[in-house]
């Protein structure tokens, strides 16, 4: 009974996904090509890395806590638009994705992984000087919420940020109706005239 | 941009594009036939993507023609160049 509410409840997320990708299939067509999106990259990097500052910043204002919340507001933005531009190939569940798309999101997800790995040897070492002195140095709670926050968004969004930066030009046919494809690709067989 | 690991002078080529077009065929129909995205068919037909075994005899099969006859590990001469070639050799 449980196993089937569960298979249920999957197959309703995978028709969920299903249909999110083919809608984001062909959005923010100029946005499709490899100068465009790694302009993206380049700002979503600068967002998390001032994200990162706010470590040493504080959020002892109440200027610093919404100059804060706006910097992971426009992270994520920047994220949501990444994931739309590299068709969410690095978080697509297994059953939506063909061979290519499995080998470059296992490709990328390695990253992914390398890069949290390494982020927790950094928040291990942010907490150490806290933990040796019972509280009395290192950071406080605020800083270290600040520092958890960037990392988990460094970590979440470097897999599709680095399929981005790689990923060439989207090919215009794929951009394309596929009912005009159906017109000129019947033209280009017989050779009959397209009017 | 295929992401196995393959020796630098061992690339694969195919005639998809050629073979695609010439039966009339879009990439989208060609990737539902096979079922892959239609990103998957542009990226074979660019050489960014090296096909699995499975995924090179599916492709085979909806043209209907032999492996050797969809990827070589040399270039392709135009379809054109071998058949009106031979014919001229033949004269």
């Amino acid at each position: 009974m449980k196993a089937g509410r569960i298979n249920t409840a999957y197959e309703w997320w995978l028709r969920v996904c299903a249909e999110r990708r083919a809608r984001n299939e062909r959005l923010w067509p100029s946005w499709r090509n490899q100068r465009r999106r790694r302009l993206l990259v380049r700002a979503w990097a600068a967002c998390v890395l001032i994200a990162l500052a706010f470590v040493y910043v504080g959020l002892s204002s109440v200027v610093a806590v919404f100059a804060w919340l706006a910097v992971e507001l426009v992270v994520l933005f920047l994220y949501s638009a990444l994931k739309v531009l590299t068709r969410q190939v690095t978080d697509v569940p297994r059953r939506l994705a063909d061979e290519r798309e499995l080998a470059l999101r296992n490709r990328y997800a390695y990253t992914g992984y390398l890069t949290g790995s390494w982020c927790l040897v950094v928040m291990m070492a942010a907490l150490l000087p806290g933990v040796a002195s019972d509280g009395a140095h290192g950071l406080d709670a605020n800083q270290l919420y600040c520092l958890a926050l960037g990392l988990l968004l460094l970590t979440t969004g470097v897999p599709t940020a680095q399929l981005a930066w790689t990923m060439p030009d989207d090919d215009p046919e794929d951009l394309a109706d596929p009912e005009d494809l159906k017109v000129l690709t019947q033209a280009d067989q017989g050779g009959q005239p397209r009017g | 941009m295929s992401p196995v690991r393959r020796g630098k002078d061992l690339p694969i080529y195919n005639r998809l594009q050629v073979l695609r077009v010439e039966r009339g065929l879009t990439r989208a129909a060609l990737a539902e036939a096979v079922e892959v995205n239609p990103q998957t068919i542009g990226a074979l037909e660019r050489g960014d993507h090296y096909p699995s075994l499975d995924l090179a005899f599916r492709l085979c099969e909806v043209f209907g023609l032999p492996v050797e006859a969809v990827f070589s590990r040399h270039p392709f001469t135009p379809l054109s160049t071998q058949v009106y070639g031979q014919q001229g050799e033949g004269k």
